[in-house]
């Protein structure tokens, strides 16, 4: 069968399950009164007020369900998501604006929460109920139960208000001022911070916004990892009762190998979906713990937005995740069944 | 038993015991049995399922899993290197025997193979685990030979110093960084090349002694790919790729077709011959031991019941056991006959003989004192009191 | 000796079900040996204990809501800390923590139940369906459920709540029903639709796995109909993951309404919500100086010990439950 047939064929899979989120999007902004509907259809930033009847009698907002889902996809396929009230412009302009620091801080957290959550996983079930297992064990669970926001208050407090270490937002005042100011000759290469720094050999602004990724990051990192060291210790779990294992030993292998090459490579095959799973939905967590942290990004826009009732930036950036999402997932489908040749053959 | 000059002791399983620690109590698996292996022969181990047949195999080479642990017993291992009991052994010396002197195969081959691995890297991993130091010697040999024909350029050639160079780097200290480093970067990862195709060559080799069509295909192939009947040819030759003095088959036909069956008990009494090995062959099919095996030891809740060859057995049983089961083999013409009762779960096993309960010639001290075995003839072994099992210790 | 009389209906049942009640044993048995398991089950049993006892431990103004935590006429905006009259302190605008985290757990049971309860009836109604029956009804399911999962959860939670409307009406011929939603039951509502997906999936798959088990197969050529298999066989033996799910569900449902009460987009401000109360607190942290820097503590520590402990307990629950049901599926 081999893996370029498997791609394919997911591939076919993944655009019906695309057309139905918009389907998804469209029916949950039924419930809404046209005159709101109507900011998801605007071209480009109203210049008058009474805008919004003549955008409703162009659209036939009133009118039926069908010929309102023509024109809408047929603004969705240009690339239009409306406009944003709380944010003052597009919606598609400031998610290409803002999603670069959002995925600054999904770019730092992702290695870490994988790297170490199963590296502490496999150490964890290995020594099964030994003190290691025990603290992993308890850490872990205490870590998936922490609520993100309070964790960060919690972080901010103590960090923050009573160190003086790190701090909230994205960059700090003198920096955005350099980087965004009216004279700026700083040129945003990727819109990474971090890198865009380097590039410009502006070197303190690469620390001042990795000093203010620390926070941000580290709450993202201990939840998820708490929940991948669950999900691996029991997978690892699973795999080193397996048959395979006691043939493996009695080939004479030692320890390592075995714990190593058969059962850690068995036992990260459910471990790999979810972490692309939670990778995608890191923009979940992202909601939160931006606003509790004032960053600048896409998640904190979108809960300003959602207490603003505003209503295409809350649907723009949900059709946003659920395309972010649905991509995530064929990628790891892809890799599951790079990894599992069991899988290829449907 | 015509050799008896040349044969020797290959294996001796001295009381052992061995005991499950389970939630829903201790089961007494094994618990004192005496077994021995000699030379060059076909031992097999018969008994219903949960006998304790298969743990007795695992306990040889330390591989009972938890909750089972080993609780006494010798299990001697009598190689030209002198007598060591395997029990004793560390983990590192363990993995020496494993697969070198010492090999298993298994029941249902499909899942004691890796299915995200290969077949041929799995037969591959023994070959490299206890083989490695003489084939990368040959690749070495096969490099000098090629820096000293004169047809291959001078860039070519140093590249070939330089593997040559890593070889020799890895034979004297395997776990040296420069090789390690090496092997990661990818252009200069081809080095290992060799080695891999020298490894290949030698998988091929094995799957065709194993009778497999087509044996370079199947060494890429998965698993879950191959036939139960091809997947246990693989599994025996991971077994047999370094040329073991003993191997163990724990059931290895039981899942299989009958025809198949036989071609699988053809092939391992080929492959004895050719390979040298001894055998222990596990099974709970007497018509597989009359076919296979020179001595055949009877297991029953955990002891061994009576342990002769295999013509002793079958002309004459001793034990009510062995005969119950004899008796039981379905033939054309006559009725179904069975042992009455069923065999006893391991953690309230009957007191005294454990078969007393279902033997028809059982009698009151059966039920209170368990018989030692008692060499009735030569060579046949009996465990009941029938034949005086609680004066006599047992003669080795 | 031969009994004559016939066996009475009970006796018989408790024969029958004999077995289940020994595994039942084995799992409070097993749980107890495991500390974590007996805190969790002493969290969840204090948390049903302060819910219950509510109206004894802090009574309610009479007349008034219950949930709308009172408030003094000339209130104070800064939070106060600790005192005889404010046995935990008052968030802002003087909101009286003690009463918060009292009826707020009430508040937080009725998340949790609700929406679990729900989401896991009807999850398991279409999840039961699109297994057993299989083939179009299973695909259409299956592309159902894709498309809600295609969807961080909070996400789009987020924009169910701020979709559905808090009036509505709905005409039935004769007269027109108006529906008023309060917001938290807006939030549950959403929780709700954005939850039943993963309970259809997770029977389903049991379903089909269990579907393929012979003594299915057995009792189909005995002839029983389809609804007393799956009634007797198939889902005793597929319903262990979804007790699972759900209890874990249950802290997690609780978690993520507080974080849309965090966001401003659950209940209304002076509502009995854990989530509610430390959405305000962040006005008061940034105090930039040291000495200043846990001067609000109450706010903060107090709403999130709660929330976190009541997570914690049904997380350890859940755990439990995983622990024992796995070496349980294992010895079969």
């Amino acid at each position: 069968m081999g893996l370029r047939a498997f791609v394919i064929r997911r591939l076919l899979l993944v655009l019906p399950t695309l057309v139905g989120v918009t389907l998804l999007i469209f029916a949950v902004s039924q419930l809404i009164p046209p005159n709101q509907r109507a900011y998801l259809y605007m071209g480009e930033v109203p210049k008058r007020a009474d805008v919004i009847p003549e955008t409703i009698k162009k659209y036939h907002l009133n009118e039926s369900v069908l010929i309102q889902y023509r024109d809408w996809m047929q603004l969705i396929l240009q690339g239009n998501l409306g406009y944003s009230k709380s944010g003052v412009g597009m919606v598609s302009d400031i998610i290409r604006n803002k999603a670069p620091a959002t995925a600054e801080i999904v770019l730092f957290s992702a290695p870490i929460i994988i790297l170490v959550g199963i590296y502490l996983g496999v150490k964890s079930a290995v020594h099964r109920d030994k003190p290691l297992d025990h603290a992993t064990r308890t850490v872990s669970i205490i870590g998936y139960s922490l609520p993100s926001f309070w964790l960060g208050i919690l972080m901010l407090v103590f960090f923050f208000a009573y160190l003086g270490l790190f701090g909230v937002g994205r960059l700090s005042t003198a920096a955005t001022s350099y980087v965004y100011g009216i004279k700026s000759t700083f040129v945003q290469y990727t819109g990474f911070m971090t890198i865009d720094g380097i590039l410009n050999g502006q070197l303190w602004i690469t620390m001042d916004a990795l000093n203010h990724l620390v926070l941000p990051v580290a709450v993202i990192s201990v939840i998820n990892i708490a929940a991948i060291v669950r999900v691996m210790r029991s997978s690892m779990l699973e795999s080193l009762n397996k048959s395979y294992i006691i043939m493996a030993k009695s080939k004479g292998l030692d320890k390592n190998e075995v714990i190593n090459k058969h059962a850690r490579r068995n036992a990260l095959i459910p471990v790999i979906t979810l972490s692309g799973m939670m990778i995608a939905g890191m923009l979940n967590g992202l909601v939160i713990t931006e606003t509790v942290f004032a960053f600048n990004g896409l998640g904190n826009w979108a809960a300003q937005a959602a207490m603003l009732v505003d209503l295409p930036a809350v649907l723009g950036f949900a059709m946003f995740s659920g395309v972010i999402f649905v991509t995530a997932n064929f990628i790891v489908d892809v890799m599951y069944a790079y990894i599992d040749p069991r899988i290829r053959l449907g | 038993m015509q050799k008896q000059e040349q044969q020797q002791d290959l294996l001796e399983i001295n009381d052992l015991k061995v005991r499950f620690y389970t939630y829903e109590g201790v089961v007494k698996a094994i618990e004192g049995i005496h077994i021995d292996l000699q030379r060059g022969e076909t031992l097999g181990i018969v008994g219903e399922t949960g006998c304790g047949k298969s743990v007795t195999a695992l306990s040889v080479l330390s591989l009972v899993p938890p909750p089972g642990k080993i609780e006494s017993g010798q299990i001697v291992y009598k190689s030209e290197d002198g007598n060591i009991d395997l029990l004793s052994l560390k983990e590192r010396e363990l993995q020496d025997v494993r697969g070198e002197d010492i090999s298993m195969i298994f029941q249902e081959p499909r899942a004691y193979l890796n299915p995200v691995y290969t077949v041929g890297y799995q037969i591959t991993e023994a070959l490299l685990h206890h083989r490695s130091k003489q084939m990368v010697e040959m690749v070495i040999e096969g490099l000098d030979q090629d820096l000293q024909n004169g047809k291959k350029g001078a860039v070519k050639k140093s590249f070939l110093r330089f593997e040559k160079y890593m070889y020799k780097k890895w034979l004297k200290d395997p776990a040296s960084l420069t090789y390690a480093f090496f092997r990661k970067i990818p252009l200069f990862r081809r080095f290992r090349n060799r080695l891999k195709n020298e490894l290949r060559e030698k998988i091929v080799v094995i799957l065709k002694e194993m009778r497999i069509p087509d044996a370079e295909r199947v060494a890429e192939m998965y698993p879950h790919e191959l036939s139960g009947g091809m997947a246990q040819r693989v599994v025996i030759a991971t077994g047999l790729v370094c040329s073991p003095t003993l191997l163990i088959c724990d059931e290895p036909t039981t899942n299989l077709d009958v025809t198949v069956q036989a071609q699988i008990l053809h092939l391992i009494r080929e492959l004895k011959k050719e390979f040298g090995s001894s055998i222990a062959y596990i099974t709970h099919d007497m018509g597989v031991v009359a076919e296979l095996c020179d001595r055949v030891a009877v297991m029953y809740a955990g002891s061994v019941c009576e342990l002769a060859p295999v013509l002793e057995i079958f002309k004459t049983p001793l034990h009510p056991y062995t005969q119950g089961l004899l008796e039981s083999i379905p033939r054309p013409g006559c009725d179904f006959k069975s042992i009455v009762g069923s065999v006893p779960s391991g953690i309230n096993l009957p007191s005294g003989c454990r078969f007393h309960p279902r033997c028809g010639k059982a009698s009151d001290l059966c039920s209170r004192i368990k018989p030692h075995p008692v060499e009735v003839k030569k060579g046949h072994f009996v465990e009941c009191h029938i034949y005086g099992g609680s004066e006599n210790e047992y003669s080795a | 000796m031969i009994r004559m009389h016939k066996e009475s209906r009970f006796s018989e049942f408790r024969k029958r079900i004999a077995p289940q009640m020994q595994e039942i044993g084995f799992m409070l048995k097993r749980m107890s040996k495991s500390p974590l398991s007996v805190i969790g089950l002493a969290i969840v049993v204090f948390f049903v204990a302060v819910a219950a006892l509510a109206p004894v431990l802090a009574p309610p103004i009479p007349g008034k809501n219950p949930f709308m935590i009172p408030q003094p006429p000339a209130y104070v905006v800064e939070p106060q800390p600790p005192s005889a009259k404010y046995p935990f302190g008052t968030a802002e605008n003087e909101y009286d923590l003690y009463y918060g985290m009292i009826w707020g757990t009430i508040t937080a049971f009725r998340i949790g139940l609700t929406v679990v309860g729900i989401s896991l009836a009807v999850g398991l109604l279409f999840g039961v369906i699109a297994g057993y029956y299989g083939g179009v009804v299973d695909e259409i399911m299956m592309r159902f459920t894709d498309i809600i999962f295609a969807f961080p959860g909070l996400i789009l939670a987020m924009a169910l709540v701020i979709a559905i409307p808090p009036v509505s009406y709905v005409n039935l011929g004769f007269t027109i029903w108006q529906i008023n939603l309060g917001k938290l039951d807006i939030v549950m509502i959403s929780l709700v639709l954005v939850g039943w997906p993963g309970y259809t999936r997770l029977i389903r798959g049991e379903i089909m796995r269990v579907k393929t088990e012979d003594y299915v197969e057995a009792a189909k050529a005995v002839g029983c109909s389809d609804s007393r298999v799956i009634m007797r066989h198939v889902l005793p033996n597929a319903v262990y993951p979804l007790l699972i799910v759900a209890t874990l569900d249950i802290g997690a449902m609780v978690l993520v309404a507080a974080a849309l009460s965090f966001l401003g987009l659950g209940s209304e401000a002076g509502f009995a919500d854990w989530g509610r109360l430390i959405s305000t607190s962040r006005n008061w942290i940034y105090g930039g100086r040291a000495s200043e820097a846990f001067k609000y503590w109450y706010t903060f520590l107090i709403p999130g010990i709660f929330i976190f402990t009541f997570t914690l307990g049904w997380n350890l629950l859940g755990d439990a439950f995983r622990d024992i049901l796995d070496p349980m599926l294992r010895r079969r």
